[in-house]
């Protein structure tokens, strides 16, 4: 009798002669992807060299109307003129390649690019607009990033460059994977509620006409609402905004795993919301410009924090973490805990500590106390799972191997469905294999 | 950058210029090279994505993305080692990134997971067609696996690579990889026996 691993390895291996004797004879089929490939390289280096013509020319309108107005003076224009965009006064694009936005990879169902029907392969261009009619499909972005949309999803490509896409969801729903830098606006979607950015980061956007819903898987997605507000939603969390204003937390769903993560995130007051054209959005999409809260104001108020509301402490927290200020959003939640142990939001900080202690601060004995701090005050709390997932890995980088393992398999047995349950248990294996 | 791999000790010192020499035309932007460099390194990546995806549907997209990455990172190719290997571990990389967008996408909205379609034996069938059919029924039970487990396999089981060589493509130490093997082996023994095609080819009966 044969050993039964080496049988195996022997199927394995058979593997490959099964492969290449399919492969034998697709000469062609190979020289032409060859010629594919080099073709598809070219045509992002027009793209990367596009992008840089455009920025060029705007920047040099831009200058130039600077200029002119400084000579002119606003006594020579009108004063209800407005000034001309940079963007109108560069008049280049008209010349310009059109660029494929996205390439449709995978159609089940009925789609339509620009009206006409749609299958694997199509390309999609800047300003066309995809139409998932039935079914479902599955995009490639130029930038590299994808989407997935099912039927009655309305999908319009504004613009396409190779690090950064703009679309417009017209209706429907779209999950979307973006790759890229975690602060960066690689993906801007507008709706007419608002426009979702993100960098390196999976969510989904569903839209009706009196609700924009906002779920994020991982990462951090910005959320530019139609007044101009600007929220952000963090891994985990979900963001709801209905038609009146009211931005709420959503029930407890039978629906997408995602969806079903309890969150925090209706406990702010929405703005009364805006329903304009999305073309006002697109129009005004470039980034805000956010006042960070000014040096030393928060330290020197700090002292008598009991003057500083939740709410308050809360937004401190959340400026900082937009600006990258890991230390001072950690200081704004610790304040919040302390002022205000009794405040559900002072619990659910204890997450979002535990979360920049260890993922930016490399604090993990600081970030396992906050997590653990959590799940003592409200063990079956709506962040429950998210405490006792950090806390595990907080184990796991103080090098608390046996502590760690034990603690992702109680997480494994507790929430066998998480999100992170397969992270979970490549962790487990590997910290089993130490 | 992967230049520096281990399995470049003894390689023909005329190969490595010409390779170099390659790379750097590549990274001119010279278009010739580049479809040389493609159609040199196009059935090896092909055979890594082919073993690796869970999706046939995705394989060509996948092998153009490795591709384009590697005519990508060529101004960054050290003449350290060959370029093989080189391109492996941007293969290994670009393919488990792109198969972890996939699955947690498709995870996360649709539910979806690789479908392994039952198949029953077939005895006394055209033995080429079985053949084909029991691949096709390994392959796909091996996409359950988990991807750093398939990557090991396939690297060293499927393609034949040493575990010195698998640990530097895949950039992690040899022993986590002979933990990845070890695992692998295992639930894909546990899977395979389940099977009522391949149980018995593992139990050691004739084909």
């Amino acid at each position: 009798m044969t050993d039964p691993c080496r049988r195996l390895d022997d199927l394995l291996a058979d593997l490959e002669s099964v492969r290449a004797e399919d492969e034998a004879g697709r000469d062609a089929a190979r020289e032409l992807e060859a010629r594919r490939v080099v073709a598809e390289l070219e045509r992002r280096r027009v793209a990367a060299r596009r992008r840089w013509i455009r920025t060029s020319v705007a920047v040099a309108a831009a200058a130039a109307i600077v200029t002119l107005a400084v000579i002119l003076g606003p006594e020579r224009r009108g004063a209800d003129t407005p000034a001309p965009l940079a963007d109108e006064g560069a008049g280049g694009d008209a010349v310009l390649v059109p660029l494929a936005a996205a390439t449709l990879v995978r159609v089940d169902g009925q789609v339509r690019v620009a009206g006409a029907p749609a299958d694997k392969g199509d390309r999609i261009d800047e300003g066309q607009e995809l139409e998932i009619v039935e079914g479902s499909a599955f995009v490639l972005l130029a930038d590299g990033s994808t989407a997935f949309g099912e039927g009655g999803t309305t999908l319009r490509l504004d613009q396409a460059r190779e690090d950064a896409m703009r679309m417009t969801l017209r209706r429907g729903e779209l999950a979307l994977d973006v790759i890229g830098e975690r602060d960066a606006d690689r993906v801007v979607l507008e709706t007419h509620h608002g426009a979702a950015r993100a960098g390196d980061a999976v969510f989904s956007v569903s839209l009706a006409d009196d609700l924009l819903v906002v779920a994020v898987a991982e990462g951090q997605v910005r959320i530019e609402l139609a007044d101009g507000e600007t929220r952000v939603v963090w891994s985990g969390e979900r963001f709801e905004l209905r038609a009146g204003g009211e931005a709420s937390a959503l029930p407890e769903p039978e629906r997408q795993q995602i969806e079903s993560r309890a969150v925090r995130g209706g406990e702010e007051d929405a703005p009364a919301m805006k329903t304009g054209d999305p073309q006002d959005l697109l129009a005004r999409a470039e980034p805000v410009v956010e006042e960070p809260p000014a040096p030393g104001a928060l330290e020197t108020v700090l002292p008598t924090v009991p003057a500083l509301t939740v709410d308050d402490l809360l937004l401190a927290a959340r400026e900082a973490r937009l600006a990258g200020d890991w230390a001072g959003a950690a200081n704004h939640y610790a304040a919040l805990v302390e002022a205000y142990p009794d405040d559900p939001a002072a619990r659910t900080a204890l997450v979002s500590l535990g979360q920049v202690q260890l993922d930016h601060l490399e604090q993990p004995g600081q970030a396992l106390a906050s997590f653990e701090r959590y799940l003592a005050s409200a063990a079956a709390g709506p962040l429950a799972e998210e405490a006792a997932w950090g806390a595990a890995r907080a184990l796991a980088a103080a090098g608390r191997n046996d502590e760690a393992a034990d603690a992702l398999r109680m997480y494994l047995a507790a929430y066998p469905e998480s999100l992170y349950a397969a992270d979970a248990a490549e962790q487990l294996e590997e910290l089993e294999g130490l | 950058m992967g230049g520096a791999t281990p399995d470049t000790d003894g390689a023909d010192r005329q190969k490595l210029q010409r390779d170099a020499a390659l790379l750097r035309r590549v990274a001119d932007g010279d278009r010739a090279a580049q479809l040389e460099l493609v159609r040199a390194l196009s059935p090896r990546v092909r055979r890594m994505a082919h073993h690796m995806s869970p999706y046939p549907d995705e394989v060509d997209d996948l092998v153009q993305e490795v591709l384009i990455q590697i005519l990508r990172a060529a101004p960054r190719f050290q003449a350290e080692g060959c370029v093989e290997a080189w391109a492996d571990v941007i293969a290994v990389r670009t393919i488990l990134r792109r198969l972890r967008g996939l699955h947690r996408l498709k995870r996360l909205f649709v539910g979806e997971t690789p479908a392994v379609e039952p198949v029953t034996p077939e005895p006394g069938g055209d033995e080429a067609l079985i053949r084909r059919r029991r691949a096709q029924r390994l392959t796909a039970l091996l996409a359950e696996l988990p991807p750093p487990q398939r990557m090991a396999l396939v690297l060293k089981v499927v393609l034949g690579h040493p575990r010195a060589e698998v640990a530097a493509r895949m950039g992690r130490p040899e022993d986590s990889v002979r933990y990845l093997l070890r695992k692998g082996r295992e639930r894909l023994r546990t899977r395979v026996e389940q099977d009522p095609m391949l149980a018995e080819l593992l139990a050691g009966s004739e084909v």
